[in-house]
């Protein structure tokens, strides 16, 4: 997966607030810079879920028309 | 250790967004190191090169596409997504758009015609300070327009207005050579006027101080229309002489194309005033004008006029007791005399037009949105803000209105155009020069502001009710084949108040078509296409000079001359005289009718009259069906004798005959009572009034020409009377130049013209009801088709458990029964209300005509419910319980 990618994806979820982001300290491997740390908000992990629940959803409409059962 | 390369570094450091420099610059350094250790520096600096140039990119693109979503390149979606929407859902494009368009067309016109009324923009230098003095009779609720006197007092003494001017408005044939004169509105106004305008000749001069002399040579200034028209653009017309009614007189001067100040005159000659003076009243009316000096404002201007006249009523206190003097903007309402709030009062009406409208259609979006719910719900649950969603509804909803206002503003412009037309050809000279009609820039703004307000109550209300719920369970719902919208109190209200309002309008309606249609019909069978309509006018030349008595007399001479030579033309089959012709209008009076000798008068709110001269009858082909004729003693002064038609014996005398019996006019004032006049005479119904009640009852005075205003001559043509017209103009030229011929065209034509009003207000109203019928029937339609989509899985599960088809159908015209006659019950309920309080409308007679409007509005919904309920039976049970 290409960094700038995730940078990109990132953003639009803090900007929708389904993650909230902070910088944690300053390490030496990284020049003296410190890292963004990721929080997934109490929305993200739902829409995460319902995400889930709605492909899980097609897939099982899906599934019918593929002629397999569960 | 090795650190990234400086330009990697620095081409992201650059990019990337301040608050994210630190953590990208550890990011690249920390995967730069880590390629360090595994493939050398050499390599690890290719590497990072790549990631930092990708990196860029990447930040590049973001960057265009946060700028993309805020200049709007969504919103081009979304406009094409709301032009799809308008091909996709047709009904409810022409539903919605045409009662947006009704709505907004409306608004926008009564918007530009306000302004144009009630505060025109004078198109002349310093516009804002020209004024219109005027006096008030308090005691005649009007006002006094002989001002000569006082004109000439406060041209001497006031100070705050300068140019002070006077005009009056005179109707003069005008001719060069041998060319017919034809009737032209021309103003005899002061030399001041010029100065006030401002306005320099095209050609020549204008009027000057010395013209206004008693015994200056007559001048003319002529109009830019009036010199292209009549002298084809002559540049030599400068010092030509012309003939002004019966006056030879000198063009001095043409003014610019646009300029018709005072008001719509297209001709200027001096007024002259005598020498000797006017006493308090005397002369002709006349209006004043001014322009409000530097340093000087209106309110002190209307201040020093009153300290004037209250001089005035000092030393003539009888004549000024009632008289109040006072300075108003020219050509509109002064600033002050009316408050803000009661401008804005005009305008609510309109706004509530476009409320009722946005209401009507909002109905029937929200209905659509419902149909929409797995759409929305689906792009919500994937990240799509509710803003983002409510912003698409939005603009979905303002392409709707944008086109319903295009279309609007359209018809607004056409109307307001023609509408101008008509109302100012019955006046001479059209409208005022201020009046510009069409719609102007700031109309077109005005409209477009309603616009956005529309597109907001039919966008974003239904949205925000769309996207309240949350995500979640809205998806849950989408495998049910269900929505989780429901109308709301405010739509069922809506609709409820819709219906009322429907069945409210459709009394009115289907009178007024009915009674248009009836009218029309009725006076079809009167032969009005083989009469002319000549309406007379003789200049009363030397105004100050000719007495009342010799103009009759001379008015009197004239008529019977140009009647004499019309008749001796071989079409003319019959000529005479009327100050209304039948079919041309009512002139009503209130009077006292004597229904038997002695009885007690019976009192006439309106009495229909007519004045009408020798031959009148026997012209129009009446004839006598009791007593006798007028005769020539009848049109002295002293006689008081009338004729009557049968409709006023059956009216008023129970059958019996007229004859003998006397009818007097009601003096405003009771102690004054006029004189009782006896009826001699009873004509058959002429059959061009139509009332209610039959044939408007009449009462005809005999008339002699001089005595008749106006003096309406009615020629009898065999053959095409549009033909005759030109020959009636040309013996009239022949004549007597001051004989102006005002109006020259058939009857027919005429009564078309008094039938038009009524014809347009039956057609707009029976317009704006089908529309309520139709919005109705769809507002119906959408509730029940969401209703029938949202229960598919408890139909499908009643049907399954054995319900019958009856009883679901039961269900859902249950439904739609309670809405309507909730409708019904509203608006039955006003218009019982209405009859209670008014004691002209009998219940009985209306009692019908509710019954069956009751029944057209329940029909009207019961019929938007049959689609619904077909798809309701359309609903299988399987497939219901396999769904759920």
């Amino acid at each position: 997966m290409r960094r700038a990618n995730v940078y990109t994806t990132l953003q639009r979820l803090e900007a929708k607030r389904l993650i909230s982001t902070h910088l944690g300290d300053p390490r030496p491997e990284r020049g003296g810079k410190a890292r963004r740390l990721v929080n997934v908000r109490p929305a993200g992990v739902a829409a995460v879920r319902a995400t889930t629940g709605a492909i899980s959803a097609m897939v099982g409409e899906l599934r019918g028309v593929l002629g397999e059962t569960e | 250790m090795t650190s990234a390369p400086w330009w990697a570094a620095l081409l992201v450091r650059s990019l990337a967004p301040r608050d994210h420099v630190d953590d990208v610059l550890g990011d690249l350094e920390e995967a730069h190191r880590s390629r360090a250790g595994r493939h050398g520096t050499i390599a690890a600096r290719a590497l990072t090169t790549l990631d930092a140039v990708d990196m860029a990119a990447a930040l590049i693109r973001s960057r265009f596409d946060r700028l993309r979503t805020n200049t709007g390149n969504s919103m081009i979606q979304d406009y094409k997504l709301g032009l799809r929407m308008l091909v996709k859902y047709p009904g409810l494009t022409i539903a919605g758009g045409l009662a947006l368009a009704i709505a907004i067309g409306i608004g926008a016109g009564w918007y530009d015609l306000s302004r144009d009324l009630l505060h025109p923009k004078l198109p002349l230098p310093n516009a804002d300070r020209i004024v219109e003095i005027e006096m008030r009779d308090a005691a005649a609720s009007g006002d006094e327009r002989r001002l000569l006197h006082d004109f000439i007092e406060w041209r001497r003494e006031i100070r705050t207005v300068e140019a002070l001017g006077a005009y009056r408005t005179v109707e003069r044939n005008l001719g060069l050579g041998d060319a017919r004169p034809e009737p032209v509105t021309a103003a005899e106004i002061t030399a001041s006027a010029f100065r006030l305008a401002a306005v320099p000749p095209l050609l020549g001069r204008t009027l000057l101080d010395s013209d206004e002399q008693p015994g200056a040579p007559p001048v003319v200034v002529l109009g830019y229309t009036v010199w292209q028209q009549r002298f084809g653009g002559r540049s030599d017309i400068d010092g030509q002489t012309v003939r002004l009614g019966r006056t030879t007189t000198t063009v001095v001067g043409v003014m610019p194309e646009g300029f018709a100040f005072p008001v719509n005159h297209r001709l200027w000659v001096p007024l002259q005033l005598r020498a000797s003076g006017y006493q308090p009243l005397e002369g002709p009316p006349i209006r004043i004008f001014g322009r409000i000096a530097p340093g000087s404002t209106q309110a002190q201007a209307n201040a020093e006029l009153v300290t004037i006249v209250d001089r005035a009523r000092a030393a003539s206190p009888k004549t000024y007791e009632h008289l109040r003097p006072r300075v108003l903007a020219y050509g509109g309402e002064s600033p002050g005399d009316r408050s803000w709030f009661e401008l804005m009062l005009t305008h609510l009406p309109v706004v509530l037009v476009l409320i009722i409208a946005c209401a009507n259609v909002g109905t029937l979006i929200y209905a659509r949105t419902a149909t929409r719910d797995a759409e929305i719900a689906i792009r919500y649950s994937l990240g799509a803000s509710r803003g983002r969603i409510v912003g698409q509804l939005f603009i979905e909803a303002l392409v709707l209105s944008s086109v319903a206002a295009i279309a609007g503003l359209t018809f607004a412009d056409w109307a307001l155009k023609r509408g101008m037309d008509a109302y100012f050809s019955g006046q001479p000279g059209g409208p005022p020069f201020w009046i510009n009609p069409g719609l102007k820039l700031t109309t077109m703004l005005y409209a477009a502001a309603l616009t956005v307000i529309g597109g907001a109550i039919l966008g974003v209300l239904p949205a925000i009710k769309a996207t309240r719920s949350h995500p979640h369970g809205q998806l849950r719902n989408l495998g049910s084949g269900g929505s989780t919208l429901r109308f709301g109190w405010i739509w069922t209200t809506v609709m409820i108040g819709q219906v009322a309002l429907t069945l409210i309008l459709l009394p009115p309606a289907m009178g007024i078509t009915q009674e248009s249609l009836r009218d029309r019909a009725i006076r079809g069978r009167f032969p009005a296409g083989e009469y002319l309509v000549v309406q007379i006018e003789l200049d009363r030349e030397g105004v100050i000079d000719e007495s009342d008595a010799e103009f009759a007399a001379r008015l009197d001479r004239t008529y019977r001359e140009f009647a004499r030579q019309l008749q001796r033309q071989p079409e003319v089959v019959a000529v005479t005289f009327a100050d209304r012709l039948p079919g041309m209008g009512p002139s009503v009076r209130e009077a006292q009718v004597e229904p038997a000798p002695g009885a007690e008068p019976v009192n006439v709110a309106n009495m229909w009259t007519a004045a009408v001269g020798p031959q009148f009858f026997e012209t129009f082909g009446v004839p006598l069906v009791a007593g006798r004729d007028f005769n020539d003693t009848d049109r002295g002064t002293a006689a008081r004798t009338v004729l009557v038609n049968e409709a006023f014996a059956r009216r008023y005398m129970n059958g019996a005959s007229p004859v003998g019996r006397r009818v007097r006019y009601t003096a405003a004032n009771a102690s004054n009572a006029e004189p009782w006049f006896e009826i001699v005479g009873v004509v058959r119904d002429v059959g061009m009034t139509p009332t209610d009640l039959g044939e408007a009852p009449y009462v005809f005075q005999p008339a002699a020409p001089a005595t008749v205003r106006p003096l309406v001559m009615g020629v009898r043509v065999a053959g095409g009377p549009e033909m005759f017209a030109p020959r009636v103009r040309s013996i009239a030229s022949q004549l007597d130049a001051g004989l102006r011929l005002d109006e020259v065209r058939s009857l027919d034509d005429l009564a078309w013209r008094v039938d038009l009003p009524q014809m347009i207000a039956a057609a707009a109203l029976a317009s704006i009801v089908s529309l309520g019928l139709f919005l109705s029937s769809a507002g119906i339609f959408s509730l029940m088709s969401v209703s029938v989509a949202r229960r598919t899985r408890e139909i499908g599960l009643r049907s399954a458990l054995g319900a019958s088809r009856p009883r679901l159908l039961a269900g859902i015209f249950t439904r739609a029964l309670v809405l309507v006659g909730s409708g019904v019950a509203a608006g039955n309920g006003v218009l019982l209300l209405f009859i209670a309080l008014t004691a002209e409308v009998d219940l009985s007679d209306v009692g019908g005509a509710l019954i069956g409007t009751s029944a057209l509005m329940l029909t009207v919904g019961l019929l938007g419910c049959v689609e619904p309920a077909r798809r309701a039976l359309r609903i299988h049970p399987t497939d219901a319980l396999r769904e759920s």
